[in-house]
């Protein structure tokens, strides 16, 4: 079965008017973002101490933090950052992770066993150290939290691929295309990829938020973008802690973390339903 | 078939709806009451202690336990500070201000029933000067006579210190210079005596992993005794029965919880969990002030925030550029958009009162005059000057801190920096390297006297990470040691403070302020300058009712 | 079977080997040292502390005798909490951690699967859409928003529940539905889409068409349908019973979760490594769980893995 018809996907995905309007979000936000040294009003280091954090207003449609910056121009870089973080790690995360699986659920007993052991031994590995480890020796730049949240990702996404690969393997069809003497590859990419394709982008839109949770946990710990920069994760769990007396800090942030989130997922599900009707068929 | 599948899911999210509210139907006291009644305490500690053992003890979370399982020869009121008798019934002091002899109450006992020994002292204090345990306060017995030299590994013998049991009840000290201040330093935890026959008996006179810490085998001698010591979850001390005043303290028990996370402990506070905190998350004190205000307490704390600089790399190894950066910051509005819990603008290092210093403001905010000493340094509007890192240890307050002077810089001076968040071990490491241009530090003092705080600044000291290296300030600390009187003293310190900041290795920012929230339940709870407590006095009022 | 689990744990074991190995010398680069207190020590001091615990010494004869420790089943005293063996201080912790754990894991099962497999299932499109929003809470609200959340509500508005410990029965549940709705969305996605598409499939429509009952329809689709979330709960059961560290903070819970992050950024060695291998070894245990449980679902992988 042919991976083309990607148009196809698309349009059948998006006929559903709540997955357009996700889709309409996205992109305007990935634009908003992106282009935040244009859109947004202020810089997103421009303090202001005279008027601290103040509730949402004409000039600050946000609100403003405790150091009087304006919310929705972090908001904006923010999710600059976040983006990139979130959007290349995935990539890296599902690239790595689905030749691996692959790989590994259609080789030989030994070398598959191998290459789950080499997945667990990383796994095994606690993620902490290894940050830390890697922040320590290269220097704290934002590449390297691309690199070190990539590197665990892909991790998960690699088991559950090779699980699936290896029902795959056993059932009729693949039996057959060995039996017709096709190589290993050429099974991979004709028959093993486009059926956990679906699956694949499912667990990368579910990757994405969970790379953005992870950067905020890293914030957490010290480890995520150096300050002053803002990340999504990072305004989160700073609001979280004015939930109570400046709810807006929380508020904004959630809302649009939540609403990509929700809207990269809507858009993940609908493509891959679109998908996997296509080869029931 | 779909139509009879709906109702299922439907009865078991009500079934689960129904079992959480059977789960909170229980409560109807909250626990901080039900504690009350029972008259234990329930103190927010912040963190597990690292170690139970006064010899190795550094930080204030240990502190606050070990001041309240052992007591010292002197301790003191809580509110005022005042030096009161403890194990220590009177003592008396030399004409030459050098030699104090103390006689050690006849009723004092450990809790095992053992008598309180002048020997016990004796044993204690060597042990924490011991060349070989590297105990981490030796330092603060240095006054003593000898004390430096034989840490050092220089002096031999050990009867050579100033420390001597005459007999059982009678200790004499010896000190190297008359030091005013001295009966106030023997209520911290480095002076405390220790139980000689239980660490010789479980051999842990010369180790530092101490069995003896363990709640099954700690004996002590202050109000307390150690119940559990269960780590991340709480440590529980209860009355000491055998203690020499048992029939003062009110209180039961005490339970610290080690909590870092400061929301988490404001919200057990509100739950009802907890009687005191160790401190408020600075965003919540507004809405505290209005709502609550007879939950806060706040007060100065003894201790001084400040950034070090690296004299000794380009370009900060020059002072006019130094005393320019100090004068761009604004602490008041620092303090005012992120701290909010009593602390104080800082122009000095040491803090105004701090044992009778009066402190001086030797920078300020004053852009104007920042401007044009950096004008004089040669970097007008910041050109010509390489970004400037601040470095600090990841934290909730060092973050807006360090934002807020980034921002200030950039504002008033057009100099550029970059903030440098690092964990805690390479945060040290960074600074006992030296590798650093600004680092962020805090003191905070063990004992009122400003020696404590510009000691830090010696040539010998080991917390000197700047490279300030100043003969004359040497100098003028040696003769305030030697000093006659307590007015030469001072003004031998304040000419120091000044050779200090002629010289400006260091941005002070602010006073630290103790802010911390105390129920209703609690009554006799106070925080003094050094944040000594020993809960003996502190007692409960559970007329007011269930909250 | 059994011949499989053997084979499988003894595959385990240099794995674990090479883990701690990997470990040990990696937290050893990691600068600043076990012993930084609040208040920084003197280099003469660090000197001692580090002759006094055997640091000094080359790397390669401190890995000698942590092995020579470990063959006793010592794992050393913990640098951080003196007086305390690392063995114990484990042991105690990941108790609590696992009780929690097992709790947030049964609640992610049975709410993640009822969600995912009723989403696919029904034939109302409104209330597959809700539940899949509802589901999807547990991704778009991160723990240290909803925990706080659920305290303010729950503890502190209407006093159901304390705000901190695990004292009380009914501690337990704020952490668990805190801790246990983000896997609960992934187990219901991917239980969703791979029952969505196994009720597409052909052999199905067979099923359906020899007039084969509904119910046992599904059930067939369900056993290849729950293959993806076998795979995925290796690590995420692994990782819940190992304790979450911002659910362990937010709700002050004395777990290993806590005490593994803080114990790598104070470069505690010996409690590092000793995290290291319960983790570790947790993650190879399930791994192996998790191969089993594929097996049992698809009768031909167990066939396959029987005649390798």
């Amino acid at each position: 079965m042919k991976q083309g018809g990607i148009k196809h996907l698309m349009a059948a995905a998006l006929e559903d008017k709540i997955t357009l309007a996700a889709f309409a979000y996205l992109c305007v936000m990935v634009l908003l973002c992106f282009g935040a040294p244009f859109f947004a009003p202020y810089a997103y280091q421009a303090q202001d101490l005279s008027i601290g954090a103040s509730a949402p207003s004409l000039s600050h449609i946000m609100g403003t933090d405790a150091a009087g910056r304006d919310v929705f121009s972090r908001i904006l870089y923010g999710g600059r950052i976040s983006f990139t973080v979130g959007l290349l790690a995935t990539f890296v995360a599902v690239l790595i992770g689905a030749f691996y699986g692959t790989v590994s659920g259609m080789a030989s007993r030994r070398t598959d066993a191998l290459m789950m052991r080499f997945v667990d031994i990383v796994y095994a590995l606690p993620f902490t150290v290894f940050v830390i480890l890697l922040m320590v020796a290269f220097g704290r730049s934002l590449w390297l939290i691309f690199i070190a949240i990539g590197a665990v990702e892909w991790l998960t996404m690699a088991r559950i691929i090779r699980g699936m690969t290896l029902d795959l393997k056993s059932r009729q069809f693949v039996e057959a295309a060995t039996a017709l003497g096709q190589s290993g590859f050429g099974i991979i990419f004709k028959h093993i990829l486009p059926n956990i394709a679906p699956t694949l982008m499912v667990c990368a839109t579910l990757t994405v938020p969970s790379v953005m949770l992870l950067e905020a946990f890293l914030s957490f710990l010290g480890l995520g973008v150096q300050a002053p920069l803002p990340s999504w994760g990072g305004l989160v769990k700073d609001g979280a802690e004015y939930m109570l007396d400046a709810p807006w800090l929380l508020i904004f942030p959630t809302l649009f973390f939540s609403a990509t989130l929700f809207s990269l997922n809507r858009i993940g599900e609908k493509l891959s339903t679109a998908n996997a009707e296509r080869f029931s068929k | 078939m779909h139509a009879a599948r709906t109702p299922t899911v439907l009865k078991f999210a009500f079934l689960a709806l129904c079992t959480l509210a059977l789960c909170g139907c229980g409560k109807r006291e909250t626990v901080a009451f039900e504690r009350a009644q029972a008259g234990i305490l329930l103190v927010g500690n912040s963190a597990d202690p690292a170690t139970l053992d006064p010899t190795f003890a550094t930080g204030l979370t240990e502190s606050k336990i070990l001041c309240a399982l052992f007591e010292g020869l002197t301790a003191a009121d809580t509110q005022t500070l005042q030096v009161t008798p403890a194990a220590a019934k009177n003592w008396e002091i030399s004409e030459d201000l050098k030699t104090y002899t103390f006689h050690i109450d006849e009723n004092a006992r450990w809790s095992d029933g053992a008598k309180l020994k002048a020997s016990d002292f004796v044993f204690a204090w060597r042990r924490i000067l011991s060349p070989k345990l590297g105990a981490e306060y030796s330092s603060m017995l240095f006054i003593i006579k000898n004390a430096r030299a034989y840490n050092a590994g220089k002096l031999q013998n050990a009867q050579d210190l100033g420390i001597r049991a005459i007999d059982d009840n009678t200790l004499q000290v010896t000190l190297e210079e008359p030091t005013p201040y001295f009966l106030s330093m023997l209520y911290h935890t480095a002076f405390a005596p220790l139980p000689e026959h239980v660490l010789k008996k479980l051999n842990c006179a010369n180790a530092r992993d101490a069995a003896w810490t363990l709640p099954k085998n700690m004996v002590s001698n202050g109000p307390f005794i150690l119940e559990k010591n269960l780590i991340g979850d709480k440590v529980l001390l209860l009355r000491n029965p055998l203690y020499r005043d048992a029939s003062n303290v009110i209180p039961n028990g005490v339970a610290f919880f080690p909590i870092d996370n400061l929301n988490t402990e404001d919200r057990a506070f509100e739950a009802g969990q907890l009687h005191i905190t160790n401190s408020v998350p600075p965003q919540r004190i507004d809405a505290i002030k209005r709502e609550a205000p007879r939950t806060l307490l706040s007060k100065p704390w003894l201790g001084t925030y400040y950034y070090l600089i690296n004299t000794r790399k380009a370009p900060l190894d020059n002072p006019l550029l130094r005393a320019a950066l100090s004068l761009a910051i604004d602490r008041p509005a620092i303090i005012e958009n992120f701290l909010k819990g009593g602390q104080s603008p800082a122009y000095g290092l040491v803090p105004n009162g701090c044992g009778g210093y009066a402190g001086g403001a030797y920078t300020g905010f004053d852009p104007a005059k920042a401007r044009a000493l950096l004008k004089e340094a040669g970097y007008e509007n910041g050109k010509g000057l390489p970004k400037i890192r601040i470095s600090y240890n990841t934290s909730e307050q060092h973050r807006p801190i360090a934002e807020a002077v980034q921002a200030m810089w950039k504002k008033e001076l057009g100099i550029d920096a970059e903030l440098y968040n690092l964990s805690w071990p390479a945060y040290l490491d960074d600074r006992r390297r030296g590798d650093f241009e600004i680092v962020r530090a805090s003191w905070i003092a063990d004992f009122d006297a400003p020696e404590n705080f510009l000691s830090i600044f010696e040539s010998s000291s080991g917390l000197n990470h700047g490279g300030f290296k100043s003969a004359k300030f040497d100098a003028l600390l040696a003769q305030a040691a030697r000093a006659q009187n307590n007015a030469r003293r001072m003004l031998l310190l304040k000419e120091a403070e000044e050779t200090l900041f002629e010289s400006a290795p260091l941005i002070p920012l602010f006073y630290y302020g103790r802010v911390c929230r105390v129920s209703p339940l609690v009554k006799n709870y106070h925080v003094n300058l050094l944040d000594y407590q020993n809960f003996k006095n502190v007692g409960f009022d559970v007329q007011g009712g269930a909250k | 079977m059994m011949r499989f689990i053997i084979s499988r744990a003894l595959q385990a074991l240099p794995v674990f080997f090479i883990v701690i190995t990997a470990v040990f010398f990696m937290v050893r680069f990691v600068p600043g040292g076990p012993f930084d207190k609040e208040k920084p020590v003197s280099k003469e001091t660090l000197a001692a502390l580090n002759s006094y615990y055997g640091l000094d010494k080359p790397l390669g004869a401190q890995y000698v005798k942590f092995l020579g420790n470990l063959a006793h089943g010592n794992l050393g005293p913990s640098y951080k909490y003196q007086g305390r063996m690392v063995g114990e201080l484990i042991l105690e912790k990941s108790a609590v951690s696992a009780k929690l754990g097992a709790a947030a894991l049964l609640l992610a099962l049975f709410i993640g699967l009822l969600c995912g497999v009723m989403s696919a299932c029904l034939k109302n499109r409104r209330l597959a859409e809700a539940l899949d929003a509802f589901s999807m809470l547990g991704i778009c609200l991160p723990a240290f928003v909803l925990g706080p959340l659920l305290i303010y509500v729950f503890s502190l508005k209407l006093g159901w529940f304390n705000a901190m410990g695990l004292n009380y029965p009914s501690d337990i549940v704020l952490p668990s539905i805190t801790l246990a709705l983000f896997y609960c969305a992934w187990i219901a996605k991917l239980s969703k889409n791979s029952m969505s598409a196994e009720l597409k499939k052909d052999y199905v429509r067979t099923q359906r068409a020899k007039g084969a009952a509904e119910s046992s329809v599904r059930l067939s689709a369900l056993r290849s349908a729950l293959m993806p979330v076998a795979s995925y709960l290796a690590p995420a059961a692994a990782g819940l019973l190992t304790g979450s560290f911002v659910v362990e903070s937010i709700f002050q819970i004395p777990g290993i979760g806590r005490f593994f992050i803080s114990s790598a950024l104070d470069s505690d060695y010996t409690m590092i490594m000793g995290c290291v291998m319960l983790y570790s070894a947790l993650i190879i245990v399930f791994n192996i769980l998790a191969d089993i449980a594929l097996a049992l679902l698809n009768p031909k992988i167990a066939k396959e893995m029987r005649s390798k």
